[in-house]
């Protein structure tokens, strides 16, 4: 009962959510419900309501978000990936003004279904590695693969619940993730800290033996300075387990506390060069 | 059980809400409910999906057949079909033949899934890219050789809606296609925008050409759903083979339910136009849509429960709860919830199917007014639809925009079947996915 009436309350204090003096930062998003993005905003919102939207709004791709923040006068945050191509590139709005903080750096882990036999050797054969569609996905995972000289292929998915099927159905032997996963058993990271036994580092000596992913938190006619700290304050452990052992696990948070805006911007304009030398030479 | 019951009724009641009202979809919905969800048990969370996602079809369909407008791309062919039989005063048998089809489905797919049980997991495995990508071949070509087009012009509305359907920011590639640089187009065109420039108002327009007024509509009884049910025992392959159909597409991830319900309209249909028998407004079509539509609603929810993978946004924000609660989603989870979940979905079919017909005749009260003025009101309110939607991402004009811009041409194409542009439109990313991840496997 107790649980219902708390249903029943928290329904009535979206429907008044509207009645505050300042409006609340918006919320938006290109990922849905289980994607990282979509999880630190609502962390953010349940962590201060009310200098936050309710609801994250899931808007469609990063393009959409792009565009609505480059349109909108109200106070709005989001979440996009840090790494864009170009400047053509319609997601990449990232600059020194709209640029809150990196949400975390994230390393890569090869993982499988639990299995007894030598995960090293299957990855260096032929192997089926699945990925999140998109060249800062594929550009690591090839430079890996081709590295550790495994004649392996790199299988692309439109999303991580589209690998993890495959992954069960037997399609691919392995995906390519960030995401620390319930039932997979990761065999290789990019993490030279980390407690899985084999990194990449040891079998391959190119840029992406550490290869990380990041997310940048931007905003929008917000106080960036206000923002960065409520998200900091945000993901403590005290308040919340999104960092400790919640879907953004496996974010390095503390890395990127002490990294200036600067040092961050060039950490991903390093990225980025880095694979834009791979796309010219592929082209 | 109390906690039960209360998410039992507020699936019942966002379901009725989801289906009568255009535009709202289960997604949506289920955002909405996202902060009742998170205080909910994971077995009460899943209720309230399945309870929600099966009343949406009962709701959707008097929506269809009434207002000739449709919630979702799977209600297609049994709005074609029975706003049709409305119009020819026949709107009651058209509601009841949907619904007790609808029953039928959810029955059938509840038994498939009891005497498989054990083995689903293991049929789960046989489908994977390469296997999906030959059942979207398989479509489209059922698309091309059943509409009632030439077979050229299904071709060319195939093609050009494929190529509709991929234009805007690829995230494989980082670039944007046939973008033109112009912002809003790396955003896609808008699907509703095209449903209902292509499809939805054209008919719409043609309704209002034929110019018949008044409309008569013959109240539905209780006793009146036990006479459709014993008619339609003479077509019971039908209905056995399109809940088959719209259960195994709904199984399957990255394919979804709207092939297995465009399939069985198109297999009734093709049949029906080979004997010279078709005219728009079939029951035999109409059923066998509606029964793979509900076959495939609850099938489509299988992957998660059985091996913990969520296929639509809606299903993630389960996936969220129960992880959230700790729970792994394995089959013997969905072995222990299977009796309550059985009992939901009966209860909300039995429910709905009352509810429905009760909400058909409240509505049933529109026939005294000249129909053309409801038409003209339902434009009016899909335009109003359209600008709310496209205001979420400030681009309500762009959504307008690409309504009138496309409205010509369904206008033009108002006598054509535009089915397999829709489908080709609706289809077109996942069948580039599939077909990228197949040649990744088979390189």
């Amino acid at each position: 009962m107790k649980k219902i009436i708390l249903s029943i309350l928290t329904l009535f204090s979206i429907g008044i959510g509207g009645a505050h003096a300042e409006p609340p930062v918006k919320l938006v998003t290109a990922w849905g419900e289980g994607s990282i993005p979509h999880a630190v905003l609502t962390n953010l919102s349940e962590f201060d309501s009310s200098s936050f939207s309710k609801n994250v709004d899931i808007l469609g791709n990063c393009a959409t978000v792009a565009n609505y923040l480059q349109n909108t006068n109200e106070p709005t945050l989001t979440i996009l990936e840090a790494f864009y191509l170009n400047d053509e590139d319609p997601c990449n709005i990232q600059n020194e003004e709209n640029f809150v903080s990196l949400t975390g750096i994230a390393y890569w882990h090869f993982c499988r279904k639990p299995s007894d036999t030598d995960g090293i050797e299957e990855i260096q054969g032929d192997v089926r590695v699945g990925y999140f569609n998109g060249p800062i996905f594929r550009i690591p995972l090839e430079s890996i693969l081709s590295g550790m000289g495994s004649s392996g292929r790199a299988v692309p998915y439109s999303s991580a619940p589209g690998y993890k099927a495959a992954l069960e159905s037997g399609e691919i032997d392995y995906v390519f993730t960030t995401l620390d996963e319930p039932n997979m058993d990761c065999v290789l990271t990019t993490n030279p800290n980390s407690d899985i036994e084999h990194k990449v580092s040891d079998y391959y000596d190119g840029f992406f033996s550490n290869a990380r992913y990041s997310l940048a938190i931007l905003g929008v006619n917000v106080d960036n300075e206000k923002i960065k700290n409520a998200f900091i304050e945000s993901v403590d452990p005290a308040v919340s387990n999104l960092f400790v052992d919640g879907l953004a696990k496996n974010y390095d948070l503390e890395s990127v506390k002490a990294l200036s805006v600067e040092e961050q911007f060039e950490f991903t304009n390093n990225y980025v060069e880095e694979i834009n030398k791979v796309l010219i030479q592929e082209e | 059980m109390i906690e039960t019951i209360f998410a039992f009724s507020l699936g019942l009641l966002a379901g009725i809400a989801t289906g009568i009202f255009p535009g709202v979809s289960i997604l949506i919905t289920m955002a909405m409910l996202y902060p009742v969800l998170m205080h909910l048990e994971t077995v009460n969370a899943i209720i309230l999906y399945v309870t929600l996602s099966g009343c949406v079809n009962y709701f959707a369909s008097v929506s269809g057949t009434f207002f000739g407008v449709v919630a979702s791309p799977t209600a297609i062919p049994s709005m074609t079909e029975g706003h049709a039989l409305f119009r020819k005063g026949q709107g009651d048998k058209a509601i009841m033949h949907a619904a007790v089809g609808s029953f039928i489905g959810s029955m059938i797919a509840l038994l498939i899934t009891f005497g498989l049980l054990e083995i689903l997991f293991v049929f789960y495995k046989l489908f994977d890219s390469r296997i999906k990508l030959i059942i979207f071949f398989i479509a489209i070509t059922v698309f091309v050789m059943t509409s009632s087009n030439k077979i050229w012009i299904n071709i060319l509305f195939l093609s050009v809606a494929l190529v509709m359907g991929h234009i805007g920011y690829r995230a494989d590639t980082m670039t944007g296609f046939l973008t033109f640089g112009i912002s809003d187009l790396y955003s896609g065109l808008p699907l509703v925008s095209v449903i209902l420039g292509l499809f939805v108002v054209p008919n719409i327009i043609l309704c209002i050409e034929e110019n018949k007024k008044k409309l008569s509509f013959t109240k539905i009884s209780f006793s009146g759903y036990f006479k459709n049910a014993k008619e339609m025992l003479s077509y019971k392959w039908i209905i056995f083979r399109s809940s088959l159909l719209g259960y195994v597409s709904g199984f399957i991830p990255g394919i979804t339910y709207i092939i297995g319900v465009a399939l069985s309209h198109a297999m009734v249909k093709s049949k029906k136009q080979k004997e010279n028998t078709y005219e728009k407004g079939d029951l035999h079509s109409l059923v066998a849509s509606e029964c793979a539509n509900s076959s495939g609603s609850l099938s489509v929810i299988l992957p998660l429960l059985l091996v913990g993978i969520p296929i639509t946004g809606s299903q993630t924000l389960i996936y969220n709860v129960a992880m959230q609660s700790g729970v792994e989603l394995t089959i013997d989870y969905f072995q222990s919830m299977y009796f309550n979940i059985i009992i939901a979905y009966i209860l909300t079919s039995l429910i709905c199917v009352f509810i429905s017909g009760k909400y058909v005749n409240w509505v049933g009260v529109i026939q005294k007014i000249n129909f053309n003025y409801v038409y003209a009101a339902i434009i009016l309110v899909l335009l109003i639809v359209l600008y709310a939607l496209g205001s979420r991402t400030h681009q309500e004009w762009y959504f307008i925009f690409i309504f009138f811009s496309l409205l010509p041409i369904g206008y033009i194409l108002r006598r054509f079947d535009i089915t397999p542009a829709i489908y080709g439109f609706i289809l077109s990313d996942q069948i580039y996915l599939s077909l990228n991840t197949a040649i990744a496997i088979l390189k």
